[in-house]
């Protein structure tokens, strides 16, 4: 159980992302945890799905994440920027249910963001 | 109070100044708030202020402070109506400025979204943020 860092838990399994392309989007499945140790990854990933997606709406699938700090946040509005400088929409899935749809109204993200309750939605619309 | 007695009510531990330390805090102050049975809506915005306050002590270390470490110490108090608060200390190096201007991100809004009191208070060795959450109802103790 005890790694070279003494327990904590490796960037890698705090967080994971997944590439499920459908219906003519780029989607890509987050699960876990976006803080400081593990945004870069989500900011390189969610910047490369851009660059590739040319166009194509690229889907951020956030419904298995449980924790989004501000840095996590201040990410999501990088990639939308990004996107929306190469006419490649950014979509986000946030269930209503979750517990970090709290802070991302806090933060007027909901505002800024295009949000969608489900995958189906955001793909589809 | 009789809280003061209680060992759980205290909570503290030294994180070396690295990102890798937040899901450490996060998933100990969870665990702790559990065993006081914090209400879990109110456990968010205590996690979230805590995690907040560390990465901002974490990305202002100054580069020269090899080693350094941050300082997270809690406790629960009980006010004359009963009711409790957590009070959240978080101690970053000298170096370590948790002003708004000097605030690169969202960090410190956010902070003030999740508790009812934020100050700051600088001593010899550093810069301490103190935190207070907001009030929770007190704990029925049963048999």
């Amino acid at each position: 159980m005890n790694g070279p860092l003494g327990g904590v838990p490796p960037a890698e399994q705090l967080m994971t992302i997944n590439r499920d392309d459908r219906s003519g989007c780029v989607v890509l499945v987050v699960h876990g945890e976006v803080d400081l140790s593990t945004g870069s990854r989500l900011m390189e990933a969610g910047s490369e799905a851009l660059h590739q997606a040319a166009g194509q709406p690229v889907v951020l699938d956030l419904s298995d994440v449980d924790f989004l700090s501000s840095s996590g946040m201040g990410l999501l509005v990088a990639l939308h920027d990004e996107g929306r400088g190469m006419h490649t929409p950014l979509r986000v899935v946030v269930d209503e249910k979750q517990s970090v749809i709290r802070p991302i109204r806090t933060m007027g993200l909901d505002e800024v963001l295009s949000l969608f309750g489900s995958l189906d939605e955001a793909i589809t619309a | 109070m009789s809280y003061t007695d209680d060992l759980d009510a205290v909570i503290s531990m030294v994180l070396m100044a690295d990102p890798v330390s937040l899901s450490v805090v996060r998933q100990r102050f969870r665990r702790w708030l559990a065993a006081l049975c914090w209400p879990e809506e109110e456990v968010d915005d205590v996690v979230m202020a805590v995690n907040e306050a560390v990465s901002n002590a974490i990305e202002q270390i100054h580069p020269s402070e090899i080693g350094a470490e941050v300082r997270v110490a809690a406790r629960q108090y009980a006010e004359l109506d009963g009711g409790r608060r957590i009070l959240i200390a978080v101690a970053g190096g000298k170096l370590w400025s948790p002003e708004p201007a000097s605030f690169p991100g969202q960090g410190l809004l956010m902070i003030h979204s999740c508790m009812d009191d934020v100050g700051v208070s600088r001593e010899h060795d550093g810069i301490t943020m103190m935190m207070t959450s907001a009030k929770v109802p007190p704990l029925s103790r049963g048999a």
